[in-house]
C-alpha cells in the first residue's frame, strides 16, 4: 500500500511509480512533443474518454483545451462527426461532487487529431469523508491515453504513483519564447490491483497568473531563452495593512521579469496594478474589471497563492460540459459552490457576485449575463467583506475553462482571507471551479516554492517521444529544485535534469508525518499556543472587576462623592459594610464612613482597549463587599482575569530573495506597553508572524508573544517580552499600587482563612508578597481558586478582624488620572509594528561576471564550462604533467579566476 | 619547427580559447638563442602576419604562447618574443581537474552562501510592518476597569 509523504513536496514534472516491490521497470511513460504543447490543465478521472473514441474525448485539432477536475461528460457522439470533433457531449449527473476532486493528468496533443491509442484504465473514487481515493472496480472509467506523439500506459498488477504537474491555465505561447511554467496540484498513489487500495494524500495546490510576456525587442529571434519561475515572496508595496500581496520573479535570459506582483490594492480606477519590469524597463499594465483585449501588454490575471492560515476551503462547480468545438458551456451543476464572481465588462468596475442553482443540472449563466448580486465596491474591504471568499470544506474542485485564444483564463485571486475566483468574460468560455488545499499556509508556500518550469527554448522542437525519465532533450530546462522543495533560480538543461533530487522519485515508505512540537512528543498539537486556550476565573470568587467607561466612571464617583444623607442606597450599603469594620452590625446607628467604602475597592486601571470587547464579559451593577447592594452604576463584569487580543498575522518579505534577506538584516517588534523585541531574521523572514497580547487584567501585566509556523505546520514563538498595559489611577492619598498589593493580599489571606475555616484543607497561595506591587497575585488567587472555598465570609469572623486592622483611612482624593506608573507610555504610540532594517547593496549588472558569485560546489571544471568567470580555491594539480613554473601559474591562475 | 599565427581576442583567463583559423603557418621557424619553453623566441622570416599575429601554437611543444613583443632583425628576419599559455595549453588537464569552485558566474551559484564581497552602502534600507491598531480606544468606550473586592454573587445582571 502506497502512501505519499505529504512534506515531500514535489519537484513537480514527475511520474513515477514502483510495483509492490519496488522493481517493475517503468509501466507509465510520459512522452511530451513541448513543442506543441496545446494542451494545458487536466483531466480528470469523471472525465470519460473512452478508449473506444478514436478521438480519444478530445479533439484537439482546432483548439486548444484544457480540462479539469470540473468537467464531467462522457464522449459518446460520434466520433467522426467533424462537426463536433468527434465528440459530443451529454450531461452526466454528478452524484457525489467529491468524486470530481480527482487525478489531474496533463495531457497534451499536437497540432494535429489526437488519436486514441492504448487506452488507460483506472478508476479512482474518493471516500465520503475524506480526501482518500480508493479504487473501485465497479466505477471502472477509461481513458484515453494517447494522443499523437503522447502516450500514457498503466499496466495492470502495477503500483502507480502520480506525481502530477498541474500546468497553468494559460498557455504562453509566444512568438519567440514559450514558456510552460507548472506547479504540482495534486499527487497521489495509487494501485491497479483490485485487491489495494488506493491511499494517498491530496494536496491541492493552485494558482496561477500567468501573462502574456512578450519579449523586448532586444531579444533575438530564435535565441534560446532559459526562464525560471523562482522565488515568490509577499510584497509590501502599497498598504502595509494589506501586506500580502505575491511577487514573481522571472529570469528568462535577456527578458527580466523582475517583479510580478497583485499590488493588493485596488487603484482608484477600480482596477488592479500588475507591475514587471524586462531589462529593468518598467512594464506596467493594469485592468482588472476593465478585462483587456488579447492583444498587447494590457492583461492582467491574478495569482493563487493562498494567504488564508489553515484550511483553504472552497467550493467548486462540477458537471459542465463544454461544447470542443465551439467552447460554449452547457449544462453542469454547481455543487458546493453556488456562488462565485464574474465580470462584466460593458461596465467599468463591476464584478458581480452571482447565485447558481446548486441543485441539479443548472445551465451556468452564461458569463455575459448579468448578474443579479450585488457589486463589489473598488475598495479591498469592501472586497473581503462582501463574501466574495467561498468556503465550502472539502467541496473543492479544479476548475476548468476553455479559451481558445488561451490567453484570457478563469483564474483566482488571493485576499486576505482566501482566494476569489474570476471568470474571464470576454473569452465567454469558461467555467469556474476552486481549490481545496487542506494545509498551513506555510505548507502551500513551501509547495509554490518547489514550482519549477519547465522552458523550451526554442520554437522548433523537434517531433517525437520523449519520455521523462529516459529521455532528457538538450532543448528542455528545469528550474533547480533542492530537496526541501525549494527552487533556486537555477536552470538546469538536458540530462542535467535528471540529477535533480526526487526528480521522478516518490518516497513510498514514509507514513503521513504529524510533526510533533518540541516538548510534547507524541501528542497532537494544535495550530495555536495551548495557554491562549485557558481562562482563569478563580480570582472573581474573591475579586470583580467591572469594565466602565468615561460616564459610568463618573456616575461612579458621583456616587462616591454626592450628598450621603440623600442616598437611601448608601445607608443600605452601609450596612453592607460595616459587617466587616464592626463585630457587631446590630449597634450600627447609620453614620457614614467614607473611607471603608474606599477600602473596598482593590483598584481603578484604565486600559487602551476596550474591555468590552474581551470574550468574557458580563453586563452587571456594580457590587462590592457581599454584593447584598447593587449600586445605581453599571459596567461589564470581566469573567476571567487573562485575556488575549490578537493584532493579527503578517508577512515577513524577502526583500532580495537572497542571502541578503539574511545577513545585515535586523527585524525588531515594537510593541506597544512591552517594549521591543529583537527578532532573528531566519525565524521569520519569509513567514507570517503573528502577534498577540496576553494581558492579566487584575495586575493590568501583559505578554506580547510573536510566533510563526514552522516548516512542519506549527506555530512556535520566536519573540516574548512582558509588559505593562494598565495605568493605575489613584483614588486615595494613598498609593494606590501599595493598597492594590494590599488588598490582594487581603483577599488572598481572607481565601485562604474562609478555606481553613470551612474545609480545613485548602492551599494557600505561597507566592503572596503584601509588600510588594510586583507580587504575583494571579498565582496566589488562582493556586486558592484551586480549592473550594465557602464564600459566606460573614461567619468567617477571624478574617473580619483581619480587615478591620488591615483598614488605613487616608484622606481620600478626587479620582483624576494622575502621572505614575504607566501613563506616560500609554499615551505613546499604541500600534504593533515590525521594523526591517536591511542594507542596501550595490551589486552591478556585470557582478557576476566579473567577481562572480558563491558556489561552494564540487565537480569536474568540465562541468562547469561555459559558466564564465570561475574562482577555485585550493586547486590540488597532481596529475598534471608540465613542469613546475606552469603548474604553479595554473595554479595560481584557476585560484585567482579564470572564464571556463 | 612549424609554429602558426594566430589573432585571439579572448581574455588571457579563458581557459579554452576561441582560436579561429589560422593566420599562417611556417614550417621554419627556429629558436632563437637560448630560450626558456615558458618564454620563449623565435627566429621567423619577416612578414606581416608576424608583426599582426598575437598568439602562436607550437604543436611539438603541444604548447600555446602569447605573441609579447616582435623585433625586426636585419636580413628579413624578425624574432617573436612569447609566452606560454599555460591554461590553454593544459586545458584537458583542467577541465577534467575536480576542483573546489569557490565563485562562479552563472549556474552554480547559491545564492542563500554570504557573498562578502558584494559592497554594501553604509545606510540601510527601512521598511515597517504594522499590525493592527487594537489600542486605540478611547475612554468612551469601556477603557476603565474598577476591581473590588467582593461582589460574587449577588450582582444583579442587566442586559
Amino acid at each position: 500500500m502506497a502512501q505519499i509523504n505529504p512534506n515531500a513536496y514535489p519537484t513537480a514534472y514527475k511520474i513515477s511509480h514502483v510495483d509492490s516491490d519496488g522493481t517493475t521497470p517503468l509501466d507509465i511513460e510520459f512522452s511530451y512533443d513541448l513543442a506543441t504543447l496545446v494542451i494545458e490543465g487536466n483531466i480528470s478521472m469523471d472525465t470519460v474518454m473512452d478508449g473506444s473514441n478514436s478521438y480519444g474525448g478530445f479533439d484537439a485539432s482546432a483548439h486548444n483545451y484544457w480540462v479539469g477536475g470540473s468537467i464531467y461528460g462522457r464522449a459518446q457522439g460520434n466520433p467522426n462527426d467533424p462537426a463536433y470533433g468527434g465528440v459530443s457531449w451529454s450531461s452526466h449527473q454528478v452524484e457525489n461532487p467529491k468524486q470530481n476532486l480527482r487525478w489531474f493528468l496533463k495531457i497534451t496533443s499536437s497540432a494535429s487529431t489526437p488519436q486514441g491509442e492504448n487506452p488507460v484504465r483506472w478508476t479512482p473514487q474518493l471516500d465520503d469523508d475524506e480526501l482518500t481515493p480508493t479504487y473501485n472496480p465497479d466505477n471502472e472509467q477509461s481513458m484515453v491515453s494517447a494522443m499523437t506523439n503522447n502516450t500514457i500506459r498503466l499496466k495492470e498488477g502495477g503500483i502507480y504513483s502520480l506525481f502530477y504537474t498541474m500546468y497553468p491555465i494559460t498557455k504562453i505561447d509566444l512568438d519567440k519564447i514559450q514558456l510552460y511554467p507548472a506547479f504540482t496540484v495534486i499527487r497521489y498513489a495509487f494501485t491497479y490491483n483490485e485487491d489495494d487500495i488506493i491511499t494517498g494524500v491530496t494536496s491541492t495546490v493552485s494558482r496561477y497568473h500567468w501573462n502574456d510576456i512578450k519579449p523586448e525587442d532586444n531579444t533575438a529571434a530564435g535565441a534560446n531563452y532559459n526562464a525560471d519561475l523562482w522565488q515568490y515572496g509577499f510584497y509590501d508595496e502599497m498598504d502595509s495593512e494589506n501586506p500580502y500581496h505575491v511577487k514573481y520573479r522571472y529570469v528568462v535570459d535577456s527578458c527580466y521579469v523582475e517583479q510580478y506582483y497583485w499590488s493588493g490594492k485596488r487603484s482608484a480606477s477600480g482596477s488592479g496594478k500588475l507591475s514587471a519590469k524586462i531589462n529593468n524597463t518598467a512594464w506596467d499594465f493594469s485592468g482588472d474589471a476593465v478585462l483587456p483585449s488579447n492583444t498587447g501588454y494590457n492583461n492582467l490575471y491574478g495569482y493563487l497563492v493562498p494567504l488564508s492560515e489553515g484550511v483553504f476551503n472552497v467550493g467548486g462547480v462540477s458537471g459542465v460540459m463544454i461544447n470542443p468545438v465551439s467552447g460554449l458551456i452547457f449544462g453542469g451543476t454547481a455543487t458546493n459552490m453556488n456562488k462565485y464572481i464574474s465580470f462584466d465588462t460593458s461596465k467599468t468596475d463591476s464584478m458581480y457576485y452571482r447565485d447558481v442553482n446548486g441543485q441539479g443540472t443548472t445551465m451556468i449563466a452564461s458569463p455575459t449575463t448579468t448578474g443579479t448580486g450585488f457589486t463589489l465596491k473598488n475598495d479591498e474591504n469592501d472586497m473581503a467583506t462582501a463574501s466574495v471568499i467561498i468556503s465550502q470544506p472539502y467541496g473543492s474542485l479544479f476548475g476548468a475553462a476553455i479559451s481558445p485564444d488561451y490567453d484570457l483564463p478563469s483564474h483566482y485571486e488571493l485576499r486576505d482571507n482566501g482566494a476569489i475566483l474570476r471568470i474571464n468574460q470576454s473569452s465567454n468560455r469558461n467555467v469556474i471551479g476552486l481549490v481545496n488545499a487542506p494545509f498551513p499556509i506555510e505548507k502551500l508556500w513551501q509547495s509554490l516554492a518547489s514550482l519549477g518550469v519547465y522552458v523550451v527554448g526554442t520554437s522548433s522542437i523537434p517531433s517525437g517521444d520523449f519520455v521523462l525519465g529516459r529521455d532528457f532533450p538538450s532543448w528542455l530546462y528545469h528550474g533547480e529544485v533542492l530537496s526541501d522543495g525549494t527552487t533556486t533560480g537555477v536552470m538546469i538543461q538536458g540530462e542535467d535534469i535528471e540529477d535533480l533530487p526526487n526528480w521522478d522519485t516518490i518516497d513510498y515508505e514514509p507514513v503521513i508525518p504529524t510533526p510533533t512540537p518540541p516538548g510534547t512528543e507524541g501528542e497532537e498539537s494544535g495550530d495555536r499556543i495551548p495557554n491562549n486556550e485557558r481562562y482563569f476565573s478563580g480570582a472573581y470568587n474573591f475579586v470583580t472587576q467591572y469594565a466602565m467607561t468615561r460616564q459610568q466612571l463618573g456616575q461612579f464617583g458621583n456616587l462616591l462623592w454626592s450628598s450621603w444623607a440623600d442616598q437611601q442606597g448608601i445607608t443600605d450599603m452601609w450596612k453592607n459594610f460595616k459587617m466587616f469594620i464592626s463585630a457587631d452590625p446590630a449597634s450600627d446607628t447609620g453614620s457614614i464612613d467614607i473611607a471603608s467604602v474606599m477600602d473596598f475597592i482593590l483598584s481603578l486601571q484604565v486600559f487602551p482597549f476596550d474591555l468590552s470587547s474581551l470574550l468574557h464579559t458580563d453586563s452587571a451593577n456594580v457590587c462590592i463587599g457581599t454584593g447584598q447592594y447593587p449600586l445605581a452604576v453599571s459596567g461589564k463584569k470581566l469573567l476571567t482575569i487573562n485575556h488575549i487580543l490578537d493584532c493579527g498575522t503578517r508577512a515577513i518579505p524577502r526583500p532580495y530573495n537572497d542571502f541578503r534577506d539574511y545577513e545585515n538584516m535586523s527585524i525588531t517588534a515594537y510593541l506597544p506597553y512591552c517594549g521591543s523585541v529583537e527578532l532573528n531574521p531566519g525565524d521569520v523572514v519569509g513567514r507570517s508572524v503573528s502577534i498577540e497580547y496576553s494581558v492579566d487584567t487584575l495586575s493590568g501585566s501583559c505578554t506580547a508573544v510573536l510566533t510563526a509556523h514552522d516548516d512542519d505546520g506549527y506555530l512556535y514563538n520566536v519573540g516574548m517580552i512582558n509588559g505593562q498595559i494598565s495605568a493605575s489611577i489613584p483614588m486615595t492619598a494613598t498609593n494606590s499600587g501599595q493598597i492594590r498589593a494590599q488588598r490582594i493580599s487581603d483577599v488572598a489571606s481572607l481565601a485562604g482563612l474562609a478555606g481553613n475555616t470551612f474545609l480545613g484543607n485548602i492551599t494557600q497561595g505561597s507566592s503572596i508578597n503584601p509588600s510588594g506591587v510586583d507580587s504575583n497575585p494571579i498565582g496566589a488567587i488562582s493556586s486558592l481558586a484551586t480549592g473550594t472555598v465557602n464564600r459566606s465570609f460573614n461567619s468567617a469572623m477571624s478574617a473580619q478582624q483581619m480587615f478591620a486592622n488591615r483598614f488605613s483611612r487616608g484622606a481620600i482624593s478626587c479620582p483624576t488620572l494622575a502621572g505614575g506608573n504607566g501613563i506616560a507610555a500609554f499615551f505613546q504610540p499604541a500600534c504593533p509594528y515590525i521594523q526591517m532594517r536591511y542594507g542596501l547593496y550595490q551589486k552591478p549588472d556585470n557582478y557576476d561576471h566579473s567577481v562572480g558569485g558563491v558556489s561552494a560546489t564540487s565537480a569536474p571544471l568540465s562541468n562547469y564550462e561555459g559558466s564564465g568567470f570561475t574562482v577555485c580555491e585550493n586547486v590540488d594539480i597532481s596529475g598534471f604533467t608540465c613542469h613546475e613554473e606552469e603548474r604553479s601559474a595554473i595554479k595560481a591562475l584557476l585560484e585567482s579566476g579564470v572564464y571556463l | 619547427m612549424t609554429i602558426s599565427f594566430y589573432n585571439v581576442q579572448d581574455d588571457n583567463r579563458v581557459v579554452n580559447k576561441n582560436l579561429g583559423n589560422a593566420v599562417h603557418t611556417v614550417s621554419n621557424a627556429q629558436v632563437y638563442r637560448e630560450t626558456s619553453i615558458m618564454s620563449p623566441q623565435f627566429l621567423v622570416d619577416y612578414a606581416g602576419y608576424v608583426v599582426n599575429s598575437n598568439y602562436v601554437h607550437v604543436p611539438m611543444w603541444n604548447r600555446y604562447y602569447y605573441v609579447t613583443d616582435v623585433t625586426a632583425m636585419p636580413g628579413g628576419r624578425a624574432v617573436m618574443h612569447c609566452r606560454e599559455d599555460v591554461l590553454m595549453s593544459n586545458k584537458d588537464a583542467i577541465l577534467n581537474l575536480d576542483a573546489y569552485v569557490l565563485r562562479t558566474e552563472s549556474t552554480a551559484i547559491n545564492k542563500l552562501i554570504v557573498d562578502s564581497k558584494v559592497p554594501t552602502q553604509a545606510n540601510r534600507h527601512c521598511k515597517t510592518i504594522a499590525y493592527s491598531p487594537i489600542f486605540n480606544a478611547l475612554d468612551t468606550n469601556y477603557v476603565y476597569l474598577l476591581t473590588v473586592v467582593g461582589g460574587v454573587n449577588r450582582g444583579s445582571n442587566q442586559s
